[in-house]
């Protein structure tokens, strides 16, 4: 009888102990984890080309910054996420949306940096998403012209050996007409700095940024065939491949423009 | 032994039953806006736990599994509306459905645009918004402030001069605030046609905040407007811009020090019109070309996170003569005017997250003209000392209140006929010579706040003392804004205000030091619509006038004077692409006053019934911008000369003059045009040129009649830009 009856309390016991810890583990969100999910899913959207894909990469952030508002990371993503959107809808003559997310874009990127003043990545970006915003009222360029010039600035101060930073600064350049200090040579020397800053640049931390490799590669090469340059376009084209053999931007668009040119060329 | 193995194992086996059994509790439902319209990607989450959520798909429809059920918080958001957080009680038992309405992000009813007949400079205010562009690009307001603003409804033009006429009030009753400092003679070559442009450069101008009506208890002494500029402060980045044009250059310059603790910022600008007059074959009487110069300097501190220290001072000159035929007389007439400015100012957030602004300020102002044996100059000088506070304590609620002390000085002595119709050498004279000072003590406190979701109040009060008359007034004054849809707001303002004698009013001899102030009550109420990029407004006003400065035989003047104004304001703003913007506005006024020398209820020269302007800017590629700006208005009154009688014991002729402002110039027009180009002479530095025809129907527009010595024949006074005019400039900015 005594036996059992041990059996029986050692049982209960057992149980009572494995409940209550599953509960205290499995009821508490992994934030770290979360951000990590929406990092890959900005990526695949941006990979597929999908508004829906980066819509639900934007909620995750939006989740986690409705119990965490003061992490700089969040804020940043949520911000990347926008400026993806914003190129999208811009891509489809979309402006009225685009200039919607470029805003939500610039006023998470500045709690960003008010969070976290020394991160260039929130810098660099927010730069790129002041020159957006120029792109869609030009009367701008006056007040945000500066400004974007200054985060520039500053973000290669913080981060001088940053290849994403040369990345936006280069397809800043390319966006912006000579006249105002823009132009084909300045994207280039910045986008062949990104190139090679990527080849050494790493992060110990995978919630840090690290997007961008393929896509310095593919602005060279986009540059290259607007120069009529068409071998040194494929062979850009090729590398970004490489690094990203998803990257649909790539696969479907440019390289089937630049075939077509070369026909034409022939 | 055995039995206890067998007991381990019964206890790991229990417990992973217990790991393994599903608790899953379902929640779906639809996510719709007030007007049961599904709403796709919304963002569908519990706010706590693992935060677990979806999208909701294109029919807004949701369908969310989780493994924690019980007491929960579903949060649900959208860009454009506002945030729902739902709570509920999840079991395994029941499934949860839900629909949930979302309500539409309000328009931002903040603190500027409760109040009625208010255009800002900041985007994200509602509201019609003046930006720099608009008053750089404007064709035909020659980059102006001052020019700029009169293409806004509300602004009557009484003449091309700069300054503001505001419903039917005269430029005295706006009051010119730059950072909290009184600008009381914002123009250059002020005359009695009015001053021709501003003395601020727009290159200096940070914000611009303009009410033609019903504005807040903040602002003090004035009966029909308030125009407050912010001055840029703070530069990030060095820069420096350089501008030539026909009638003169500028530059400014500005650059961060001490590792972006301080900021230098300068100007500078001269304008003389010799070559405009030579290039475009225009002759005027002028012996001494109008010149003016002017130019700003600041010095800003951050000294913490929130506080700054500013100074900053503004100084301007003018002149010009010219030879002036009156039926008794001819001499060159020459006027000069001098103003400086000087403003210390402190903003910092206090612990208890007040906004504090400070500031501490002195002006001078002289002006003198010489007419043959005639001549006449004053000098007017003001210290002041303003302190504003701004509480906010909600989401759009907050709690204004501050107080200002003003030290005025004026003096002024001049050699005048004493018949104000001869002007002839051996006229009788009289020596007027004066000064006095007069100190003014104001304060105000308002509070804006929700009476519900779509209903703000504003309510203020305010009390002005005046030294020399012993004299208190105070004024009550309350807006009501009503957000009737996400894209209408209703606007009510109304209350009193009171507006100081002028100093020429106070003087011991020929005016009366105890006048007491003037006082006006404004009613408005206005509907404006934003949707698309595009925005109008419509607005109907009511001004009652009382305590007008009376001519008085006795005591030079009473405070019996009144009158009123009414009308219409309408604007209509549209961005309708990114490359075509432009906006119409239109005014209907009707306004008559009993003041100064008026014997009843006169029509005032500010009585312009009907006004129009239209303006128009297209973008051709990425460098080039077209304007134009076209301008109607009903012609203004005078009194015009009816007879004329022989004096033989002054040896001239007399006018008889017909009834005050029974008569009106012919309607006016103008059509004006500008061309932009921006382009680079170098990498890093870009440039913008412009020209501007102005006037391109050339139609002479008349500003007044000038007579002959018998008063027998009258010929038209053309108005400054009465005939076609080529402007052309470049700018370059580093």
């Amino acid at each position: 009888m005594k036996k059992i009856v041990m059996s029986v309390v050692v049982t209960i016991f057992l149980s009572l102990i494995s409940v209550p810890s599953f509960g205290q583990s499995s009821n508490k969100v992994d934030l770290t984890e979360l951000i990590m999910e929406g990092k890959r899913m900005i990526q695949n959207g941006v990979d597929q080309w999908k508004l829906d894909v980066l819509l639900n990469a934007r909620a995750i952030f939006e989740r986690i910054l409705s119990v965490q508002e003061k992490d700089y990371l969040p804020h940043y993503y949520l911000a990347y996420a926008d400026y993806r959107l914003c190129v999208m809808y811009m891509s489809q003559k979309d402006d009225k949306n685009a200039y919607k997310y470029i805003e939500e874009g610039i006023k998470h990127l500045e709690r960003s940096v008010e969070l976290k003043s020394n991160f260039a990545e929130s810098q660099a970006l927010l730069a790129s998403l002041y020159g957006f915003k120029i792109g869609l009222k030009w009367y701008l360029g006056m007040t945000l012209g500066p400004k974007s010039g200054s985060c520039f600035d500053k973000a290669v101060e913080i981060d001088s050996l940053n290849p994403r930073v040369y990345l936006l600064l280069g397809i800043s350049k390319y966006h912006t007409p000579s006249m105002f200090g823009g132009g084909m040579d300045k994207a280039k020397s910045n986008l062949l700095k990104s190139t090679k800053l990527y080849e050494y640049y790493s992060t110990s931390d995978s919630l840090l940024p690290s997007w961008g490799y393929d896509e310095a590669y593919t602005w060279m090469g986009k540059i290259y065939m607007e120069e009529k340059e068409y071998q040194k376009a494929e062979d850009q084209f090729e590398k970004a491949l490489l690094i990203n053999p998803e990257c649909s931007w790539v696969k479907y668009v440019l390289k089937k423009e630049l075939t077509e040119k070369m026909k034409e060329k022939r | 032994m055995k039995r206890i193995i067998i007991c381990l194992i019964l206890g790991f086996i229990s417990s992973t039953l217990s790991f393994a059994q599903d608790e899953t509790c379902v929640i779906k439902g639809v996510v719709c806006d007030q007007k049961k319209e599904r709403i796709p990607y919304a963002n569908v989450f519990f706010k706590d736990g693992k935060l677990e959520g979806q999208l909701t798909n294109e029919k807004g429809e949701f369908e969310i599994k989780t493994a924690i059920c019980g007491k929960r918080k579903l949060m649900v958001s959208r860009l454009g509306y506002e945030n729902k957080i739902i709570d509920l009680q999840l079991s395994t038992s029941q499934l949860s459905t839900l629909e949930i309405i979302l309500k539409e992000e309000p328009v931002e009813l903040k603190g500027v645009t409760v109040t009625a007949s208010s255009f800002s400079s900041k985007e994200e205010d509602a509201g019609i918004a003046i930006n720099k562009m608009d008053v750089v690009t404007t064709p035909g307001a020659a980059a102006d402030v001052f020019q700029s603003i009169k293409a806004l409804p509300g602004l009557t033009p009484v003449s091309e001069g700069a300054e503001l006429f505001v419903r039917g009030g005269n430029p005295y009753e706006t009051s010119t605030l730059l950072d909290q400092a009184s600008l009381n003679h914002p123009y250059h070559n002020e005359s009695h046609y009015g001053g021709l442009f501003g003395v601020i450069d727009p290159s200096v101008i940070k914000d611009i905040y303009f009410s033609s009506g019903g504005f807040s208890a903040k602002y003090g002494n004035a009966l029909s407007g308030v125009l407050d500029i912010k001055t840029e402060d703070w530069v990030e980045k060095s820069q420096m811009d350089v501008n030539v044009n026909i009638a003169g250059f500028a530059f400014n310059s500005a650059f961060p020090l001490y590792n972006h603790k301080m900021a230098v910022r300068f100007s500078g600008r001269k304008s003389t019109s010799d070559l405009l007059f030579q290039v475009n074959r225009i002759r005027y009487d002028f012996l001494s070309i109008p010149t003016s110069q002017d130019g700003t300097f600041n010095l800003s501190w951050k000294y913490s996170t929130n506080g700054k220290i500013r100074f900053f001072v503004l100084g301007g000159d003018d002149q010009q003569s010219l030879k002036v035929d009156l039926p008794s007389y001819s001499q060159e007439l020459g006027t000069n005017s001098k103003n400086v400015l000087y403003n210390l100012q402190l903003i910092d957030i206090l612990p208890s997250h007040i906004l504090t602004k400070i500031s501490l300020s002195s002006s001078r102002y002289s002006q003198a003209w010489r007419y043959g044996i005639w001549e006449y100059e004053n000098k007017e000088s003001t210290e002041k000392l303003r302190w504003d506070n701004e509480l906010s304590y909600g989401k759009e609620d907050f709690l204004n209140f501050g107080m200002e002390i003003n030290r005025e000085s004026f003096s002024f002595k001049g050699i005048f006929p004493e018949d104000s119709t001869d002007f002839s050498s051996d006229a009788k004279q009289k020596v007027i010579e004066d000064k006095n000072e007069v100190n003014y003590l104001g304060g105000y406190t308002e509070n804006q706040i929700h009476l519900s979701e779509k209903l703000f109040l504003k309510a203020g009060i305010r009390g002005d003392y005046q030294s020399l008359s012993r004299s208190f007034s105070l004024d009550e004054r309350y807006s009501l804004g009503v957000s009737v849809s996400p894209r209408d707001v209703i606007r009510i303002s109304w209350g009193t205000f009171h507006q100081h004698p002028r100093s020429q009013h106070l003087d011991r001899e020929y005016g009366n030091p105890k006048l007491k102030a003037s006082k006006a009550y404004h009613a408005v109420i206005g509907w404006e619509r934003e949707w698309d990029r595009k925005a109008l407004r419509i607005e109907t006003y009511y001004k009652k006038y009382e305590k007008l400065p009376l001519d008085d035989t006795l005591i030079n003047y009473s405070n019996q004077g009144y009158g009123y104004a009414g009308g219409v304001d309408f604007i209509f703003k549209a961005n309708l692409s990114s490359k075509i913007s432009g906006w119409v506005t239109y005014s209907f006024i009707q306004t008559k006053r009993k003041e100064l020398d008026f014997t009843q209820l006169f029509t005032t020269r500010y009585d312009i019934p009907h006004n129009l302007n239209l303006v128009g800017k297209v973008k051709l590629g990425i460098s080039y911008e077209v304007g134009i700006n076209y301008r109607f208005c009903t012609g203004q009154p005078f009194t015009p000369v009816v007879g004329s009688y022989y004096d033989s014991t002054q040896v001239v002729w007399k006018p008889v003059y017909g009834d005050i402002n029974a008569e009106r110039f012919p309607h006016y027009n103008r059509l004006d045009a500008r061309l932009t180009k921006i382009f680079s002479i170098h990498p890093d530095v870009f440039s913008l040129f412009y020209l501007e025809i102005l006037n391109i129907l050339d139609i002479p527009n008349i500003m007044d009649y000038s007579y002959s010595s018998d008063y027998s024949k009258r010929e038209k006074v053309l108005s400054y830009f009465s005939k076609r005019c080529m402007v052309f400039g470049v700018g370059v900015n580093f």
